[in-house]
């Protein structure tokens, strides 16, 4: 094999150990990206929720200031007339129910007895005691107390505040709630992405969640996960909230769980930890993130990469090879074609034949005038010699 | 005269002839066979082998066989 052929060899495979290597390093990077992606997706997602639930906390509340004022409602508690607050009450709260997503509210007796002096949702049911977190940082702190906390079967946003009579005095509490089921609705319209709300069963009542699955015409799915249930997910892949780890241990920025692909996208899913208003990690929310852009980018890349990598290959070949050709084969070639002659030259008796000079100062120049210079001292002594035995 | 001397006179007629470069000619000639047509004399003694070779090699560098 020729020098040419070799030299031509130890570049393509450079070139190639090159493109393997650039090649492995793009999709690193974009696994990289994709899984950054995902992560912020996650982390987003808790930030969107804790908005989402700022916002109605503020709404509800809002709410509340302005039930606080009708002096009426406040009459009639302070009174401890329930006929005539509820009939007060009722019509409001059908129109918060259906303007604002209120779900429940409640008139609390004050501490120490807490207990339930009306429920406007359900009037039937009263006079329990409420033990509450949000309850007992608004009995505390004698302002709002407010956040989501679970009920025997979902999660409820509460707003509670002290309620004071037309005199300045406090004749209770009043809390408005909702249920935040929408909540993940309204994020996926909000992103894109696909949620799930998971809950530890421990922090639920069974019998209960029977009762409200029966209610809604759902399927009782108790006892198809050993530690959880699903309060709520969108979108139509019920895997979509497979876990049955344990929820405490998932971090508050969240974590990512798996890439897989479906339906030929390929979707990140995360899991961030929720907690109810008493700081307790009661479930974990799921996000379903569609990642395919980023890999069909990343795929995109790569492909680039491989043609440029190639194509510069290829370049960096032809070059090499001119400038070598140029430098030494070249050279090489007019090197054996001057001492070819000249050994024939020599050969056939003339010693005057001499290495014409190049002038090249680099190791092909060095050795031309070496040789030049040996083939001087082997011509006079041939010539010599030559002459003695002619003389 | 011997036989050898002889074959390198007649490589050195063609060459004249055909006015090729003498000292090239011979040489590459001489090469072929290994060994120097201007050390060939009259009293060269014949070597049947390099003979051989010699016409060979001419027929080769000259193109034309040695008659």
């Amino acid at each position: 094999m020729s020098i040419q052929a070799k030299l031509l060899g130890a570049v393509v495979l450079a070139a190639a150990v090159l493109g393997a290597a650039s090649f492995t390093l793009v999709g690193k990077a974009g696994e990289r990206s994709a899984r950054a992606a995902a992560e912020r997706a996650i982390a987003d997602s808790a930030r969107t929720l804790a908005a989402m639930e700022q916002a109605e906390v503020e709404k509800l509340d809002a709410a509340l200031h302005a039930l606080a004022a009708h002096p009426g409602l406040a009459d009639a508690f302070a009174a401890r007339d329930r006929e005539r607050l509820l009939a007060l009450a009722r019509p409001v709260f059908h129109g918060l129910e259906a303007r604002h997503d209120v779900t429940h509210w409640y008139f609390l007796e004050p501490a120490p007895a807490r207990t339930v002096f009306l429920r406007v949702h359900a009037p039937a049911q009263h006079g329990d005691v409420v033990d509450r977190a949000t309850l007992r940082r608004a009995i505390e702190t004698r302002t709002r107390g407010a956040g989501k906390e679970l009920g025997k079967t979902a999660f409820a946003l509460r707003v509670v505040r002290p309620y004071h009579g037309r005199d300045g005095k406090l004749i209770g509490y009043m809390e408005l709630a909702q249920e935040i089921d929408h909540f993940l609705g309204r994020m996926k319209a909000q992103t894109g992405d696909d949620y799930g709300l998971l809950v530890e069963k421990t922090f639920l009542d069974e019998r209960e969640w029977a009762r409200a699955r029966a209610a809604a015409g759902r399927r009782n799915d108790w006892a198809d996960r050993a530690r959880t249930v699903v309060v709520n997910r969108t979108g139509d892949d019920p895997s979509a909230v497979d876990f049955d780890g344990d929820l405490s241990a998932v971090p508050d920025e969240g974590r990512l769980l798996e890439e897989r692909e479906r339906d030929g996208r390929i979707l990140a899913r995360g899991i961030v930890a929720v907690k109810d208003a008493a700081g307790r990690r009661v479930g974990g929310l799921f996000v379903v993130h569609d990642v395919t852009e980023i890999h069909e980018s990343t795929l995109e890349v790569r492909r680039s990469m491989a043609w440029i990598v190639a194509g510069a290959a290829v370049a960096f070949a032809i070059l090499l090879l001119l400038v070598v050709n140029r430098l030494v084969f070249a050279r090489l070639a007019t090197l054996t074609a001057r001492m070819e002659d000249l050994s024939a030259r020599i050969a056939g008796g003339d010693y005057s034949a001499r290495m014409p000079a190049s002038g090249a100062r680099d190791e092909i120049g060095r050795f031309e005038q070496f040789f030049a210079a040996f083939l001087e001292v082997v011509t006079g002594l041939i010539k010599e010699l030559a002459s003695r035995k002619a003389g | 005269m011997g036989r050898m001397y002889d074959t390198v006179q007649r490589i050195e007629a063609i060459i004249a002839r055909k006015g090729l470069p003498v000292f090239r000619t011979r040489g590459l000639i001489a090469i072929r066979v290994g060994f120097s047509l201007g050390l060939v004399t009259e009293e060269t003694p014949d070597d049947g082998a390099k003979i051989a070779a010699l016409r060979e090699a001419a027929r080769e560098v000259l193109g034309e066989p040695i008659a």
